[in-house]
């Protein structure tokens, strides 16, 4: 779009939009927040870009495959960091009682794991919802086709990779 | 390693299933038999578990090494294990059916999905059998359910999506009532492990009848909305007949069963059964059982798409299991344990053998099909065996279910339990059995080629589930045993 | 009975809400609004259990800032951390659960041109 105040606005918020959600994310084991919370501050931030500019040229549209690598890879790792335990013999997902170190109550950090996991679900579900937002923009570009049959009338160009993966 | 075991069937698919979905999506057929070899690794895993708790009796593991009431247990008991490997077995044969290179009915991007998303199913559905805390319990059942939604939907037929929307729209209803139900658990016990919240509940249904009450009943509602139990069915005709072929041998073969497995496990563990003879579920569940059992057969009767009248069948045969559980004692509480997996086996094979016999027809009308064991014999064949176990022929495993449910309800000196496993039984025999006459005695437009059977790896699981059911029928000691264990152990009053 | 009707006064709207988002779910046939009615029960459920969690007079079950010592558990009442963490995870899973339906909702509308329920039993039958 071409408004002015739009683009000003936006191109000026979006990195302190972003950086609160960083902070949000890291700061889930000491106040409210954590990875959910930081997630979707991250996603309206760039939900907020594909608003003002348009799909095309936010550079996400060619990367629907990186969002959905980004969110099979997080959850790898989460599975992966649980394990972790499972080497020093403790049940998965122990933090405290493997021999994380803890830190001092209060730091930033502190409480073992729990930060780690905190940004891990902090990508996860940005890269989600800013998927499932592109997917259901896409379709509003399309036109309903209340007599297609078969297969070739469902598909379009965002359909190469099926439905969505969420949840 | 062999202490981790216990978690090790949840997060291995789980794990699996996302690296899957890391790869390429150019080399779908590999793809799909790297798949049916996690299955394989997961069917390993349980039957490792299965022979740790055989030797040193169940196995609670403690995630995160917090115990309840701070922490999330999971527990390896006996029924737990059983059905663990039947989750594993059944889901294998599936995925070594879905990795056969031959025409399916899903698009290669829809098959990438339906890997991914059946080896979530997998782990989600081990981790329902072996959730010993409510809350973990729910977030299993909504993975299950939006993983089962979305096995419907890859299908990119019109019939397929509606389905796929309303089993949505009446799933979340149920997931909606499940959550209410363990949040008045929670309220009235303050526990939200099953083994601490069943010690509390005596003196909390006793202080608060309404509460407990309310909780039993969305607890019924809610599972009996997912596993398809009249009332509550009308999800599971759409759902199940409109999804392509492995979807839904999944979803008739599994997540119901589950399903069902998580309302006994609730009921049993956390209400127990003295107190549960004191509430009017018995009765209830009763009603509801036979009238599944012989609404969903006489539904089934007027059906000509082969798939939709499955569907149909599966409806009817969850009144079998939710019968046995509504008459308490342990001969039937057995039987529908043994129904549940003798149940999955037969479906499992229903489903993929008629997957491979209406490809071959190119259309899934019961009247076409009339001959075509003449082309595809053992297909047909293996499609007869299952058909028989169905209908409960001595020699087949869905005979020895059927009677103990049947002699645990003359146990209690109840006749029409029996007797209407008796009819339901003559009605499924009314359908299936046709479709098997037609199949070899009539005179079709199908010749008897050398190709004409389907490729060994659809074909291979077909045979061998038709064959654990002769095997179980001939010998059902192999698992009854186990069984009739867990049975006890969960009804210690009778 | 006011006196019993004012204390659980919280779970009384949470039921209440949860029998008006059952409603709406049941009864309207536009499939965004059954969407909708889905959030509201979802959102009754978390209520409720958010009210059980609640200690009289209790503060956030936070740390004080750094430096300072943590209070013993019986000077400063705490509300139950635990149901916080529930409905995190539960609304979590709400969310999982619209957007797959409006997804699902999308592609119907893109393939069969309605989002009514009853015009698309309709029309994927005659399809």
């Amino acid at each position: 779009m071409n408004d002015l105040i739009l683009n000003v606005v936006a191109r000026n918020l979006i990195p302190f939009i972003i950086v609160y959600g960083a902070y949000v994310t890291t700061n889930g084991h000491l106040s409210p927040g954590g990875g959910f919370a930081g997630g979707t501050i991250i996603a309206a931030a760039l939900i907020l870009a594909v608003l003002t500019w348009g799909l095309e040229n936010t550079g996400l549209c060619d990367r629907e495959e990186m969002l959905c690598g980004a969110e099979a890879a997080s959850l790898l790792g989460y599975a992966g960091v649980g394990a972790v335990a499972l080497f020093v013999g403790r049940p998965y997902l122990s933090n405290l009682s493997a021999g994380v170190p803890g830190g001092t109550p209060g730091a930033l950090l502190s409480a073992g794991l729990i930060w780690v996991l905190g940004g891990i679900i902090g990508i996860k579900v940005a890269a989600t919802l800013t998927g499932v937002y592109n997917r259901l923009s896409e379709a509003e570009d399309e036109s309903p086709d209340p007599h297609a049959q078969g297969h070739g009338g469902g598909r379009n160009h965002g359909d190469g990779h099926g439905d969505s993966l969420d949840g | 390693m062999m202490a981790h075991l216990p978690i090790l069937p949840v997060v291995w698919p789980l794990a699996a299933a996302f690296f899957l979905a890391l790869l390429a999506a150019h080399n779908v057929g590999g793809l799909r038999r790297m798949a049916a070899g996690c299955a394989a690794v997961q069917l390993l895993l349980c039957t490792a578990l299965f022979r740790v708790v055989g030797e040193q009796g169940p196995q609670t593991y403690h995630a995160g090494g917090w115990s309840p009431p701070f922490g999330i247990a999971v527990r390896a008991d006996l029924l737990s294990t059983v059905m663990l490997m039947l989750v594993a077995g059944i889901s294998l044969a599936v995925m070594v059916y879905a990795a056969d290179p031959g025409d399916h009915d899903l698009s290669p991007s829809a098959q990438r999905w339906f890997v991914v998303l059946a080896l979530i199913l997998l782990g989600s559905m081990s981790g329902m059998v072996l959730s010993r805390d409510l809350f973990n319990l729910i977030v299993m059942i909504e993975i299950t359910s939006i993983a089962a939604y979305g096995i419907v939907s890859i299908r990119d037929h019109p019939a397929a999506l509606e389905a796929s929307l309303k089993y949505l729209m009446l799933g979340a209803m149920g997931s909606g009532a499940l959550l209410m139900a363990t949040a008045l658990v929670y309220a009235t016990t303050g526990y939200l492990d099953m083994s601490l919240a069943g010690q509390q509940m005596i003196t909390a249904a006793a202080r608060y009848p309404q509460a407990t009450m309310a909780a039993l009943a969305m607890f019924l509602v809610g599972f009996g909305l997912k596993a398809g139990l009249m009332p509550f069915h009308s999800w599971l005709p759409d759902a199940h007949g409109s999804a392509a072929t492995t979807s839904s041998a999944l979803l008739s073969g599994l997540v119901v069963k589950v399903n069902a497995i998580g309302f006994l496990k609730v009921a049993y563990s956390v209400w127990g059964a003295a107190l549960l003879a004191r509430t009017p579920l018995p009765q209830v569940l009763m009603v509801f059982a036979i009238l599944s059992m012989l609404v969903g057969g006489a539904l089934a009767w007027g059906q000509t798409d082969l798939k939709r009248l499955l569907a149909y069948s599966t409806v009817g045969h969850m009144g079998y299991v939710f019968l046995g559980a509504a008459l308490g004692s342990t001969n039937a509480f057995a039987g529908s344990l043994l129904h549940i997996v003798n149940h999955a086996v037969l479906k499992a094979c229903l489903f993929l053998a008629a997957g491979l016999l209406t490809a071959k027809a190119g259309t899934r009308d019961i009247a076409k099909l009339s001959g075509i064991g003449r082309a595809m014999p053992w297909t047909a064949a293996a499609f007869g065996v299952a058909a028989l176990g169905m209908v409960g022929v001595p020699g087949t495993n869905g005979f020895v279910s059927k009677w103990y449910i049947a002699l645990g309800a003359l146990d209690l000196g109840r006749a029409v339990p029996a007797l209407a496993v008796l009819v339901s039984s003559l009605l499924n025999g009314v359908f299936y059995l046709p479709i098997v006459i037609n199949a070899f005695l009539r005179p079709g437009p199908y010749e008897r080629t050398p190709g004409g059977e389907a490729g060994l790896a659809a074909l291979l699981p077909v045979v061998i589930l038709a064959g654990v059911v002769v095997l179980m029928g001939l010998w059902p000691g192999l698992t009854l045993r186990y069984l009739l264990d867990a049975a006890r152990t969960l009804l210690p009053a009778l | 009975m006011a006196e019993r009707l004012i204390p659980n006064l919280n779970y009384l709207m949470a039921m209440v809400l949860f029998g008006v988002g059952l409603y709406i779910m049941l009864a309207r046939s536009n499939l965004i609004k059954k969407v909708i009615g889905l959030n509201i029960m979802e959102t009754a459920v978390f209520l409720f259990i958010i009210a059980v969690g609640y200690v009289h007079d209790g503060q956030p079950p936070i740390n004080p800032q750094h430096g300072e010592a943590i209070p013993g558990v019986g000077q400063v009442a705490y509300t139950h951390p635990l149901p916080s963490a529930l409905v995190l995870t539960g609304i979590v899973i709400a969310v999982s659960t619209s957007a797959y339906a409006l997804s699902l909702i999308t592609r119907i509308h893109r393939r069969l041109g309605t989002i009514d329920a009853n015009e698309l039993a309709r029309r994927s039958r005659s399809t």
